[in-house]
């Protein structure tokens, strides 16, 4: 298991370097002058120069890399041009929000997702499937602001019992951080739960019908083991993979959600350096993207590895 | 068991399994269909009973329908009763049946290779079925599969019980599945086609340990085959299906000997001597003129007459023939066997 993990991580050591020389490049094509952005345009020739020179702009490409990557290994990642605070110090307070939203969208997704699959794979033509099948449908086709928008009016507004904006932090207190993340959550976690339940009601369809089951079915087990052991456990190999697609299409949608409810996470981070053209935190907040995307494929290797021992022999 | 004439006779007391005019229907988008009509035999303990015929003459669905493992809603047993040990198992509620199952009836399959949950380890799976249907622990059910591998001929079984199946060969696999279905002492052991797909060594070795295993323990064998080489080797009575129904019954010898069912004839035509082992290919009954008539439209009479050379118009055309003795429990059902035979009736 620890050769295992060690080798995929040992893996990921090229591509890493890929993607920092990739963010780093692209950074330098966009066009404007940071220190003019800095400055603002009446800026003197001086005063540019002196501003070029602190952040290392003279130097050679390769070297202005090595500089900027190095910092970035030891966790600096560099200043904001807007407002000249540390990068890193708002990554990590955006952090924390965003994974607890994000997190809680997953569960969100394969508390409906899965019993929904399983209970549609069971009784395949029958009304559970129907049923489940119009969930999932459902869940897949609304738009993720529209529900936000929706719940917002009624829980809120209406029935007043979910805080509508802004957040708490977990450990300021916990129950408080749950109801404020609750609804972005539900919001972000829809679309995966009709996704989940779609995958695993197909999977397991065909596990269903597989002579393994029927091995179980001959053994004298009871329906829910031969679902949950024999079925619903083999079919989740699949949904691994789709978790971790799934993952990265919601670190894209935290834009949304954190304008609708107010959320100091990413998407709050992505949409004033944006608006902003912070190109430090523009910067940084791609690499970390990039480097969630990473360790996500990775948690999803040693999973499968937990999950499935055919892997072992590969 | 054999009797001066050669035959096998009939054991005595009450047979551990007995299938009577068992009908087993599916209801498909097509409509419904009689997969299996009328089937009746028994089954004695320590004895082998084959059950042969071309894909789709309803082996496999006889032998679901006495597990109770028809696909659910699609498939019922319309009439007809089976018992074990004299108690109906038709009817039983599904709790009850799942305590037969795999305890007093166990199955192995055709397909090792995929018969096994790829994710257990094989140690787990053969517990798995003791704890099931055992009142014992963990620990004691663990002890008893390595055991249980051990009795199946599988070398370093504590070792071994510790794989997954795919780290096992198809033969490996199978004595598992021997090794699952043995695991509660069946009184009745169905294996359906186990040794299809295996290599002719490999087939050879695993009717062995069914031979053996069957010696040690007593248990009966319904075994379902296309192989009536393999029927040579392992069976004490031979029941021969057409389209559902039974078509002939007799001890092997009898079978091998004098087949009166022109049916039978013609699947012996297609494989080796009996007694011969079987080549692989060689032994797939394919030599018969013509298809198995789809259960849907069964031609009228006897259902082979179309394929048959000694059919007779209006003889064989238009009704059933019934199901008759010819001598020592030979059962055949045939409206000119004894014309074929030179027998004078
Ligand atoms: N699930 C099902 N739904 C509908 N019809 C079925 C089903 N299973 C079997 N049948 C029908 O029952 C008939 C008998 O099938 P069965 O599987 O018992 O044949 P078999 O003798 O075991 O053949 P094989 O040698 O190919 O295993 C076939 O005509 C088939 O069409
Ligand atoms: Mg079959």
């Amino acid at each position: 298991m620890a050769g295992f993990v060690l080798r995929r991580f040992l893996g990921m050591i090229p591509i890493l370097f890929l993607i920092t020389i990739g963010v780093f490049l692209v950074m330098q094509v966009l066009p404007g002058d940071p220190a003019r952005m800095i400055l603002g345009q009446e800026a003197t020739p001086e005063s540019l120069a002196a501003v070029r020179e602190r952040l290392g702009l003279n130097q050679p490409l390769h070297m202005q890399y090595l500089s900027w990557l190095g910092n970035v290994m030891t966790g600096d990642l560099g200043r904001s041009m807007v407002d000249n605070s540390p990068v890193s110090r708002a990554i990590l307070s955006a952090l924390p929000v965003t994974l607890q939203v994000t997190g809680l969208a997953l569960v969100i997704g394969l508390l409906i997702g899965v019993p929904a699959g399983v209970i549609a794979a069971t009784s395949p033509g029958r009304l559970g499937d129907g049923v489940a099948t119009f969930i999932g449908l459902t869940c897949i086709s609304l738009p993720g602001f529209w529900v936000a928008i929706l719940m917002l009016y009624v829980f809120s507004l209406w029935l007043g019992w979910l805080p509508s904006s802004g957040f708490v932090r977990f450990t300021d207190d916990p129950w408080q951080s749950f109801l404020h993340s609750l609804m972005p959550a539900i919001a972000l976690g829809l679309r995966p739960a009709g996704i989940f339940m779609r995958l695993v009601r197909s999977s397991m369809v065909e596990v269903m019908k597989s002579d393994y089951v029927r091995t179980a079915r001959a053994k004298g087990l009871a329906g829910h083991a031969v679902i949950l052991r024999h079925g619903l456990r083999t079919s989740l190999i699949p949904l691994v993979t789709i978790l971790s697609v799934e993952f990265a299409a919601l670190l894209g949608n935290v834009v949304v959600i954190d304008t609708i409810f107010g959320l100091p996470g990413f998407g709050r981070l992505i949409f004033n350096s944006v608006l902003r053209l912070d190109l430090t935190m523009m910067q940084s907040l791609v690499l970390i993207f990039a480097l969630a995307v990473i360790a996500i494929n990775l948690l999803t290797d040693i999973v499968y590895f937990i999950l499935d021992p055919r892997i072992k022999e590969r | 068991m054999t009797d001066a004439t050669g035959n096998l006779s009939h054991s005595p007391g009450t047979p551990v399994l007995e299938v009577r005019d068992l009908v087993t229907e599916f209801t498909t988008d097509e409509g419904r269909l009689r997969a299996v009509d009328g089937v009746s035999f028994a089954l004695h303990a320590g004895q082998t009973l084959a059950v042969v015929g071309e894909s789709g003459s309803g082996k496999s669905v006889t032998s679901l329908s006495v597990m109770g493992l028809l696909p659910a809603r699609i498939g019922r047993i319309a009439s007809g009763s089976i018992r074990l040990d004299g108690r109906e198992l038709t009817g039983l509620p599904e709790r009850a049946m799942r305590r037969v199952r795999g305890d007093d009836i166990a199955m192995i399959f055709q397909e090792p290779m995929t018969s096994l949950t790829p994710v257990y380890t094989v140690g787990d799976q053969i517990a798995e079925a003791i704890l099931t249907h055992r009142d014992i622990g963990r620990r004691a059910a663990r002890a008893r599969a390595i055991e249980l591998l051990d009795q199946v001929g599988i070398p370093e079984p504590a070792l071994r019980a510790r794989a997954y199946p795919h780290q096992l060969s198809g033969g490996m696999r199978q004595r598992v599945m021997i090794a699952i279905a043995l695991s509660c002492d069946p009184r009745v052991l169905i294996a359906d086609e186990p040794t299809t797909g295996l290599d002719v060594t490999i087939q050879a070795q695993i009717l062995d340990l069914l031979r053996r295993l069957q010696r040690d323990s007593g248990m009966a064998i319904l075994f379902i085959t296309h192989d009536l080489g393999v029927v040579a080797e392992i069976a004490d009575r031979v029941l021969v299906m057409y389209a559902g129904r039974k078509v002939e019954e007799a001890g092997v010898e009898a079978l091998f000997a004098t087949p009166r069912m022109p049916y039978t004839v013609g699947l012996m035509g297609s494989t080796p001597r009996p007694g011969a082992s079987a080549r692989p290919g060689a032994a797939r009954l394919r030599a018969i003129r013509g298809n198995i008539p789809s259960p849907r439209k069964l031609p009228p009479g006897c259902a082979f007459h179309p394929r048959c050379d000694h059919m007779h118009e209006g003889v064989c055309t238009t009704a059933l023939p019934p199901l008759e003795d010819a001598g020592d429990g030979h059962l055949v059902r045939c409206a000119r066997w004894r014309d074929i035979a030179g027998v004078p009736s």
